[in-house]
């Protein structure tokens, strides 16, 4: 195809909105990060505008534009719309293919997808009603700590010994925290023992997937130090971080813009697309 | 009626007409209405749906003509006998000269009267409807009862057919839920003779071994209606859409078997037409989906209405609410009473792959057979929340489709249209993922052929 040189991925998350624009040997090149508004539409545009404009890169550069998340029927300007479980499968297993199973802890849900050989996701496992180890969970508990989210991890990591937090609801491990306060306990070792609820929480979710694989970590709790040491910790095997976990989405959802320009193994690509191709083609691609 | 505190009913709510509130009597009875018609307006959206399905849809309305027709049989000193369970032989209760009937609900609304008699402790939606329906007095077809026949198969039927007794006569069935042993199909048969026994005394008629011959012989017609229906769902394009089937399958229970043969061939000859003419229900290429696990009980779509809004269409299913209603008929190698009783005793044990049976690896059979006949792709095995039996053997089945390479998705729902966006991300993914997978195994066929 003609040569625009970059794809878009929008992630509309529950609580953040990610975009992501890649170049054809899917580097990163620009990226924005905002608070969901009430109107995903505008706000991903307007978002899209700014990182296009901060990375000096016109509209007319762009090739495809991606859209994906709870949001993503709101993001009426894009090419085509993926499900995050997808987009999320498909961007960790460009970052790193040796990962078998991909979690993604996202604003108000954790995902696991089991991947298959290929790329192609075999299963996957999400977590039901309850937010409890989200992000937004984590976030409600920093406030409840007076302690800047972006701080957390780093501060929980300081603690020589976490305290015990076992409610798994967002409300109850609230109060749980504040009686905590109340007695005196020092803010890391809260942090730290809320760090290793979700860590166990998410390992539980890994365990029930069926594969000692490695494990590859996403979403914006990805950034979160406390929680990934405590899942180290904990998962007793490979954990692999990328370096956005956040954009993770949203630049899978850009790798899912169709192209025509050979590239690596294209084994996710659009159902049209790989029945031109033989079995071998694709086959000669992965092994290479 | 004894007034004891130890025996006999009332045993659960004493005040049982002054307890709930007028007011919440007519919400439920709104709420249920407008619920009923939203999912039908959706139904009736449909692409290409036959012209024979508003006989369907009408069986189903809430308060519509069967209610009539049911209140005006009970006024000329017809017995109506509704059912809680796929278990009860319906050729039995027709043959008594009663007209069965079932009750089990898929309304919303009448969870929350039941939640405040029992408290919400994460029981079976599907039970608590049922009740609440009955305690309010929102369901008009509940409301014509004579009696209420529950077989006790899974822990939230048996309390259900006990409560229920509060308002309606109940007869309880005992069913074995060990299906080896030697004590299994005697205790079974005697469950049998004893519904006979007691559907004569409702009626005051004696079951007569011609009557009972010929309804046999109707459920069975009736059964290969059905049986040719499905033959469409085995088409490349479907001409009718899986939750139309639940309907239809469903209608049976609430309807004369007669007048619903005669639509479901009606429907045959229509199917057959819009094959002809190309039509077909859902998206050219749609995901082929089996829906499993708890019962989906109509206007309860929320599962199925999803897959097919999703890319995804419903090819089939092994519901006691779908296919299992119809799914076998009696056979009949003699004609006399006892080996009448007994094949009807056979045909409503046996091939019944309810998980409150063990063991059941029946089940997983039949779902791979069905698998391979309709060409399925992936499995949506629903639960409701609190079906413990369905959610356990999940992990079972799941197991046994992935050595099969057909993926299955788990979905745990409530009856309250809260988790809908959450459900139908899920779905999405799903019917993504089979795509993506049909995309491949078609390439590695293609090498191997």
């Amino acid at each position: 195809m003609s040569g625009k040189p970059y794809d878009v991925g929008i992630d509309v998350g529950a609580i953040s909105t990610k975009v992501a624009v890649v170049d054809k040997e899917r580097r990163l090149v620009a990226h924005g990060v905002r608070l969901t508004t009430m109107e995903p539409g505008k706000l991903s545009r307007a978002l899209l505008d700014d990182v296009l404009s901060d990375a000096g890169i016109g509209g007319d550069e762009v090739q495809y534009i991606v859209a994906t998340g709870q949001g993503r029927r709101s993001v009426d300007f894009a090419n085509m719309a993926r499900t995050e479980i997808t987009a999320f499968s498909k961007g960790a297993y460009y970052l790193h293919h040796e990962s078998i199973i991909l979690v993604d802890i996202g604003g108000q849900g954790i995902r696991a997808m089991k991947r298959g050989e290929m790329g192609i996701i075999e299963d996957f496992r999400t977590n039901d009603k309850c937010s409890s180890g989200t992000g937004s969970f984590l976030d409600a508990m920093a406030t409840a700590l007076e302690v800047d989210i972006k701080d957390a991890g780093a501060l929980a990591v300081r603690s020589c010994g976490g305290e015990e937090v076992c409610a798994t609801c967002t409300v109850f491990a609230e109060s749980e925290v504040v009686s905590m306060i109340a007695k005196g306990k020092k803010k890391e070792d809260i942090l730290a023992g809320l760090d290793k609820m979700v860590a166990r929480k998410v390992n539980g979710l890994i365990n029930s997937m069926r594969s000692k694989g490695p494990v590859f970590i996403g979403g914006g709790v990805g950034e979160n130090i406390g929680v990934v040491e405590e899942l180290k910790a904990v998962a007793n095997r490979e954990v692999f971080i990328p370096e956005h976990p956040q954009l993770i989405g949203a630049m899978g959802a850009a790798f899912m813009a169709p192209r025509e320009h050979e590239g690596e193994e294209d084994v996710m690509r659009d159902e049209v697309n790989v029945k031109k191709r033989s079995f071998f083609d694709l086959f000669r691609k992965v092994r290479r | 009626m004894s007034n004891g505190d130890t025996e006999g009913p009332p045993r659960y709510l004493k005040d049982r007409e002054e307890y709930f509130s007028d007011e919440q009597r007519e919400r439920t009875v709104s709420e249920s209405r407008k619920m009923e018609k939203r999912v039908k307006d959706d139904l009736k959206a449909q692409k290409d749906r036959p012209a024979v399905m508003k006989y369907f849809d009408d069986i189903h309305t809430y308060g519509g003509i069967r209610v009539k027709e049911l209140r005006e049989f009970r006024s000329g000193g017809g017995k109506v006998v509704g059912t809680l369970c796929v278990m009860v032989p319906f050729e039995l209760i027709n043959a008594a000269g009663a007209r069965g009937v079932g009750i089990s609900s898929g309304y919303y609304e009448p969870v929350h009267p039941a939640n405040e008699l029992l408290g919400d402790a994460g029981l079976c939606p599907m039970v608590k409807a049922t009740l609440g329906a009955k305690m309010v007095h929102s369901d008009p077809i509940a409301e014509e009862l004579d009696l209420v026949v529950s077989p006790a198969t899974c822990d939230g039927k048996l309390k259900l057919g006990e409560i229920y007794e509060d308002w309606a006569p109940v007869l309880m069935l005992n069913i074995p839920r060990v299906k080896t042993g030697d004590t299994t199909s005697k205790l079974w048969m005697g469950e049998i003779t004893y519904l006979k026994r007691k559907l004569e005394e409702l009626t005051g008629r004696r079951i007569k071994r011609k009557a009972l011959l010929k309804e046999i012989g109707k459920w069975n017609e009736a059964q290969a209606a059905w049986g040719r229906l499905l033959e469409y769902r085995r088409r490349k394009t479907p001409p009718i859409s899986g939750q139309d089937m639940l309907l239809i399958a469903q209608a049976s229970q609430k309807d004369e078997i007669t007048r619903w043969t005669k639509k479901a061939v009606e429907l045959e000859k229509e199917l057959e037409a819009m094959v002809r003419k190309g039509l077909h229900s859902g998206e050219v290429g749609a995901a082929r989906i089996m829906l499993a696990g708890s019962p989906i009980i109509y206007p309860n779509f929320k599962i199925p209405s999803l897959v097919e809004e999703s890319g995804g269409l419903i090819v089939s299913d092994e519901l006691c609410s779908g296919h299992r209603i119809m799914s076998d008929p009696v056979m009949l190698d003699e004609r006399s009473m006892s080996e009448m009783l007994m094949a009807l005793a056979e045909r409503y044990f046996f091939p019944c792959t309810c998980p409150c049976f063990s063991p059941n690896d029946d089940r997983i059979r039949r779902m791979k057979e069905s698998i391979r006949i309709f060409g399925v792709e992936g499995v949506v095995y629903h639960t409701l929340r609190g079906c413990h039996l369905n959610n356990l053997e999940a992990t079972k089945i799941e197991m046994k489709l992935r050595e099969a390479e057909i993926p299955m998705i788990k979905l745990e729902s409530e009856y309250d249209d809260g988790d809908v966006e959450q459900v139908r991300t899920r779905i999405e993914a799903f019917v993504e993922m089979i795509k993506t997978r049909r995309a491949f195994s078609g390439k590695k066929e293609g090498k191997r052929g």
